[in-house]
């Protein structure tokens, strides 16, 4: 299952527990002809909390709604794949760090 | 064990020092409770992942697990699922459970109370013994999903009960 975002022709790979509260990713489940009209392969996950605990550990919360259907034609045709690494964190950082 | 400091050696440490190295080379084990439920409402067709991430330097493991979904009062049709996995990339690879919309999806502690549809494993006792450990960088993975016709309005209960030790440098 790749996470990430579609930003000018491009799908960047990134982890989503990155994301700040209410920010958005694309994720893609592999391999891409998996669809069906019940489970689609593309998800849009938006961050809706983090919470932290008193051990210092991190809770993520993330909600996955189906992406629409012309994103997910344009995400299934990506050709050119880029990975952000783990100490990239923010949309707005990974597409700087992409060089997009 | 000798202790060596500077170029002068000293005989082997007392009992006391001995178990606290022994401790030290085991690695400090604590309990760690986590309390991870949720009221956000899954739509239809939706999932939720919540991703627990152990502090930096700490490893997880699963001693026992609470998770209960009510039945979906509004459904027609349709699963609720359940998938736990290690590491954000892949969050099916450890269990898989499932029940119909008008079912609960309900394990507790060591027994699945209710998954009438699917049980991989069959028992929570297999699941955890089988469980690795997680870590910061291979958090755990709880995805809810919801595969009915309708809004999973009732809050999840997720509770864990996790074995933290140091994570090797």
């Amino acid at each position: 299952m790749k996470s990430g975002i579609y930003y000018r022709g491009t799908f960047v790979e990134f982890d989503p527990t990155q994301l700040k509260k209410g920010e958005k990713c694309y994720i893609l489940y592999e391999p891409y002809e998996l669809e069906e009209p019940s489970q689609p392969d593309v998800f849009i996950a938006e961050k809706t909390k983090e919470v932290p605990h008193e051990s210092g550990a991190v809770i993520h919360y993330h909600l996955h709604k189906p992406a629409p259907p012309k994103l997910r034609k344009i995400l299934k045709s990506v050709k050119e794949e880029v990975k952000a690494p783990k100490e990239v964190k923010g949309l707005r950082e990974i597409i700087r760090h992409s060089k997009l | 064990m000798v202790r060596i400091y500077g170029n002068v050696m000293l005989s082997p440490p007392q009992d006391v020092n001995l178990k606290q190295d022994e401790a030290n080379v085991a690695g400090r084990k604590k309990i760690v409770y986590v309390d991870a439920s949720s009221d956000t409402t899954v739509i239809a067709g939706s999932n939720e992942t919540i991703t627990i991430q152990p502090p930096r330097g700490k490893v997880w493991k699963l001693v026992r697990i609470v998770f209960k979904a009510d039945p979906l009062s509004k459904a027609l049709s349709g699963y609720h699922r359940l998938f736990l996995g290690v590491g954000t990339k892949d969050t099916e690879m450890l269990a898989y459970f499932a029940s119909t919309y008008s079912n609960y999806l309900y394990l507790r502690w060591s027994s699945v109370n209710s998954a009438d549809y699917v049980k991989n494993p069959s028992t929570l006792s297999e699941m955890i013994q089988d469980h690795p450990p997680f870590s910061n960088a291979y958090p755990l993975c709880i995805t809810y999903k919801n595969d009915t016709d309708a809004d999973q309005t009732t809050p999840r209960t997720i509770r864990l009960l996790l074995m933290e030790e140091d994570e090797a440098p």
